[in-house]
């Protein structure tokens, strides 16, 4: 068991391209954190760093009391699931799973021992002597965590696991990894862009975007106090409604948003409210209040999602990350709402809906900065 | 739209009837030599040529076999042929892989000036060649029908091209694993690339043991290094050639080439590096 640790680490490739830009992330010990970004942002190099695939541009990288910058991947004792699992094609299962301990010349007994250990956890006891161009995909995924596991490695790294596994697989095989790393505590860095896998899987989950880190913690926290735009936009899907609006002597006006006592300093910032926390009203509800003109609604059986616009502009987060900026304007001056509504609710498209929200559900970020303001 | 399946005048694709005279014409002239194998003398020199001689003189084999040192330049085509497949085997694996996948200084520099060989014509080489090997003191020697032709060009390239194919995450994984350089070329790679390395064993056997040029250059007197290709020539006089033996001769020399295509055959199928993926 070890504790990972990232400090002010950097890594520029020829270009120059920085992909990963003075991260510093602690992983404690039998900890499972997931790094999470959309493509690009840096998360596989940083994992790539860890197993010593890519080299360390600056800052180190320390497992457990070691630094590991320049330990080469096999005497690291770390082991990692690849995307596309890299099964070694003309081995069977057994001899994939015993690959590794052979390598570092584990008397045969031993590998025996724990490969049928491995192989009885994940199920894999029938298909020992298969080759991995025998099994399906669901399989395949099975034996490369199982490659990795049999090695009781210090620290395990998982790059997108399951991204290449069909949806109902891919739930399945999420809760196993969950009870895996309930029942087994190894210090765990866990790769994906993937918010539910991010939300569902991890102790603590850490935001990255254009190779900086965003934000670190709890999902939950994270996904209440989203540090940033960029943050409050990623995690959460469908992602935080976010309105271009002005803030003057405590009040707020966003196009025909207002929201009355809040303490925030004067000048323009962005409104946040998550899909679930607009909720429809009355004409002559007190509170703030937003009228929605329902563009498309779409019933998913247990909620039924509005999409909409609203009398303001609204950012998008994820779109205008070319410049390095994380926010981009909006388009139009109509702003783009999404709300969550109970099952049975189905406002007609072209209708207007009047929806409010509670005060303390109301998230305010600086619009030049990006940055969350407390509003208390 | 459905397809309707259209009306069938042949059992067959009518492609056949083009395609099966076709193959028969290229048959042809194997077909002759084997008939004139089986002549005797005076039946090879029949116009037309007789195509099936009545009486099938399998003697003709045995006189070359007697009457020529055909065993000699069987051998030494077989050690030369030998040699420099296994050689070319081991040493275009080591340098393609290298090529393929150790960064160093200068990779892409050297592997452009190895391609460019590629594009000099034999006879531009052939003279200094020859000296090299005069001054190796192998002239008249096996020696200097094997050492220049240690390693190709043409195998590096072709290797180099095949294992940058290789999914590179399978030497990540096995070097995560603990496997060294070379562990990971004998282990991974090296088995992921046997329909390649099939091929190049193929061809490569195929351009040596029919090599004419370069032994007729280099071994001058020495009867005992003769090649197959150098002793079939001397059925060939100037003022007179003995076909039935010419054509034996030809059939035997052949026999080890069909029997590796036939061996080989399997190896040639798709490689199965990309099953470990994902799918």
């Amino acid at each position: 068991m070890a504790v990972v640790s990232f400090d002010r680490v950097t890594k520029v490739y020829p270009g120059p391209v920085v992909a990963v830009e003075d991260l510093s992330l602690e992983v404690a010990d039998g900890e499972l954190l997931i790094l999470v970004g959309p493509s690009g942002c840096g998360k596989s190099t940083a994992l790539r760093m860890v197993a010593g695939l890519e080299r360390i541009s600056a800052g180190t990288i320390t497992i457990g009391d070691r630094i590991v910058n320049d330990v080469p991947p096999k005497d690291r004792d770390i082991a990692m699931v690849f995307q596309n699992y890299a099964l070694y094609p003309h081995m069977t299962v057994e001899k994939n799973l015993a690959f590794g301990l052979r390598r570092r010349r584990t008397p045969r007994d031993e590998v025996r021992r724990r490969v049928g250990e491995v192989a009885r956890m994940l199920g894999l006891e029938d298909l020992l002597g298969r080759r991995p161009g025998q099994l399906s995909g669901g399989q395949r995924q099975r034996v490369a965590m199982g490659r990795a596991l049999v090695r009781e490695p210090e620290v395990f790294l998982l790059d997108e696991p399951l991204s290449n596994l069909d949806a109902k697989l891919r739930v399945e095989m999420r809760a196993e990894l969950k009870r895996l790393q309930d029942r087994l505590r190894i210090t765990t860095i866990y790769v994906t862009h993937d918010q539910v896998e991010a939300m569902t899987l991890g102790e603590r989950i850490a935001v990255l975007a254009d190779g900086v880190l965003q934000q670190v913690g709890p999902p939950q926290d994270v996904y209440d106090h989203p540090r940033n735009v960029f943050v409050a936009g990623f995690i959460g899907s469908p992602p935080m409604n976010l309105l271009r609006g002005r803030a003057s002597g405590g009040r707020i006006v966003a196009g025909d948003l207002e929201i009355e006592d809040v303490h925030v300093p004067d000048g323009d910032v962005l409104v946040g409210i998550r899909p679930e926390d607009l909720q429809p009203t009355g004409r002559d509800h007190p509170g703030p209040k937003l009228d929605v003109r329902v563009d498309v609604i779409e019933p998913l059986g247990d909620e039924v999602l509005v999409h909409g616009s609203v009398e303001a502009s609204d950012v998008d987060t994820q779109g205008g990350s070319e410049d390095g900026a994380l926010l981009a304007a909006g388009t139009s001056d109509r702003g783009t709402v999404r709300l969550r509504l109970p099952p049975r609710e189905r406002p007609r498209p072209g209708s207007t809906l009047r929806v409010t929200m509670a005060h303390d559900r109301v998230h305010v970020f600086d619009a030049a900065t990006g940055l969350a303001i407390a509003t208390r | 739209m459905v397809e309707r399946p259209r009306r069938r005048l042949l059992p067959f694709d009518p492609w056949h009837l083009f395609l099966a005279p076709l193959s028969l014409l290229m048959l042809l002239p194997m077909v002759w030599m084997v008939v004139t194998s089986l002549e005797t003398e005076a039946q090879t020199f029949h116009f037309p040529p007789i195509l099936w001689p009545g009486t099938l003189r399998f003697e003709n084999y045995l006189t070359v076999i007697r009457g020529s040192a055909f065993g000699t330049w069987f051998w030494n085509t077989t050690v030369v042929t030998v040699a420099i497949v296994l050689s070319n085997l081991v040493l275009c694996t080591l340098a393609s892989y290298a090529f393929a996948r150790i960064r160093f200084l200068g990779r892409g520099v050297v592997y452009l000036l190895l391609l460019a060989t590629l594009m000099v014509p034999i006879q531009v080489v052939l003279i200094p060649t020859f000296l090299i090997v005069k001054e190796l003191g192998l002239l008249d020697h096996l020696g200097a029908l094997i050492v220049p032709h240690l390693a190709s060009v043409f195998g590096i390239f072709m290797l180099t091209q095949f294992f940058r194919t290789l999914p590179v995450e399978l030497e990540e994984a096995a070097r995560i694993d603990g496997a060294s350089r070379l562990s990971i070329l004998l282990r991974i790679v090296v088995p992921l690339s046997l329909p390649a390395l099939a091929t190049l064993a193929v061809i490569q056997f195929m351009w040596t043991w029919n090599e004419f040029l370069w032994p007729l250059v280099t071994i001058l007197t020495n009867q005992d290094a003769f090649t197959l290709q150098l002793g079939l020539a001397t059925f060939q006089g100037s003022h007179q050639t003995q076909w039935h033996f010419v054509a034996a001769a030809n059939i035997m020399s052949m026999l080890p080439m069909l029997i590796l295509f036939l061996v080989a055959q399997r190896y040639f199928v798709r490689g199965i590096a990309s099953q470990g993926l994902k799918g």
